[in-house]
């Protein structure tokens, strides 16, 4: 049952949808989607962002851990070396408190009419993804 | 019905909301929610409409295919549910330049748009390198939890708090 669900191609293009809807309502009614929010977090005036990352931490360990201990689910941690998750992720924090939004909270502020996220965050995403892909795998 | 229509909800009841997403994208999807593939596919699709079916031979789309997966489908979900909610509180606005950018950078669109864009394109190509973003490695990967997201993790906000540091208290 559940596998012919997560192979059925248009149900998990479905599941995008219903997941991404309240996700993206979530992080707008939590201000997540707010610039003013996310660079109050990284000057340390504001603590929303931590404060709801850390209860998604604590609520989703909680619930994908009860269903892998009745062996419905299997962990998906992330490959790759401790390398390019050190200077990929520090790249990441640069670009991120430069533009004040990432890339689940940009598509949140293009909701929201943010147009520096739109015209700025989003087209800079796809060139710095762009270019990622040029240099791979070197 | 006036919690839809509030402005804000409590930052712990919206981060159990997101655990909760993710419980269930693990059972119904068994994958965990990211949000940076997507940016990447669409990058691949958008290069394609210019270079033609070449695009697909690089060594990067062959894993990461240029194509609406489910995904996809979430980031714009992510949108559509950020539009609905500034409708039911009022809050959507055409806005340029953020509050706290113009309080100390000025409200020039120019500098902003340029300044976004260039930490836009910064996060891209970070958020490809370290293989997710503050969704896949933030909270998916430190909620199973595997030791490269919490690298990861950290990495994000030490860049972070650095950058914002550099904006607003050294310049």
């Amino acid at each position: 049952m559940l596998r012919a669900i997560r192979t059925h191609r248009r149900f998990q293009l479905l599941m995008g949808l219903l997941v991404g809807i309240p996700f993206g309502f979530l992080l707008q009614k939590g201000g997540a989607t707010r610039y003013d929010v996310i660079i109050g977090q990284l000057l340390f005036t504001d603590f929303t962002v931590v404060k709801i990352m850390l209860s998604a931490i604590v609520v989703g360990t909680l619930g994908v851990h009860a269903l892998r201990s009745r062996g419905l689910v299997q962990l998906h941690p992330k490959p790759g070396s401790v390398g390019a998750s050190a200077i990929g992720s520090l790249i990441f924090g640069l670009g991120f408190g430069t533009l004040g939004y990432c890339p689940g909270t940009v598509a949140g502020a293009v909701g929201q009419g943010s147009l520096d996220a739109l015209f700025g965050g989003v087209v800079g995403i796809f060139i710095g993804a762009g270019l990622f892909a040029h240099l791979y795998p070197r | 019905m006036e919690w839809l229509t509030a402005s804000h909800w409590s930052p712990y009841i919206v981060g159990a909301g997101i655990g909760a997403l993710s419980r269930v994208t693990f059972l119904l999807s068994d994958k965990p929610i990211g949000c940076s593939t997507a940016f990447s596919r669409t990058s691949g699709m958008i290069e394609r409409l210019f270079r033609g079916r070449r695009v697909l031979d690089k060594e990067y789309y062959r894993q990461f295919v240029p194509e609406i997966d489910r995904e996809w489908m979430l980031v714009v979900g992510v949108v559509i549910g950020a539009f609905i909610s500034s409708q039911l509180s009022d809050d959507f606005a055409l806005r340029w330049v953020p509050e706290t950018w113009a309080a100390s950078m000025g409200t020039s669109v120019v500098v902003r748009w340029l300044v976004a864009l260039l930490g836009g394109t910064l996060m891209g190509l970070g958020a490809r390198w370290a293989g997710g973003c503050t969704s896949g490695h933030g909270i998916s990967g430190m909620l199973q939890p595997a030791a490269s997201s919490w690298l990861a993790a950290m990495g994000f906000f030490a860049g972070g708090i650095a950058m914002a540091m550099l904006i607003f208290r050294v310049l």
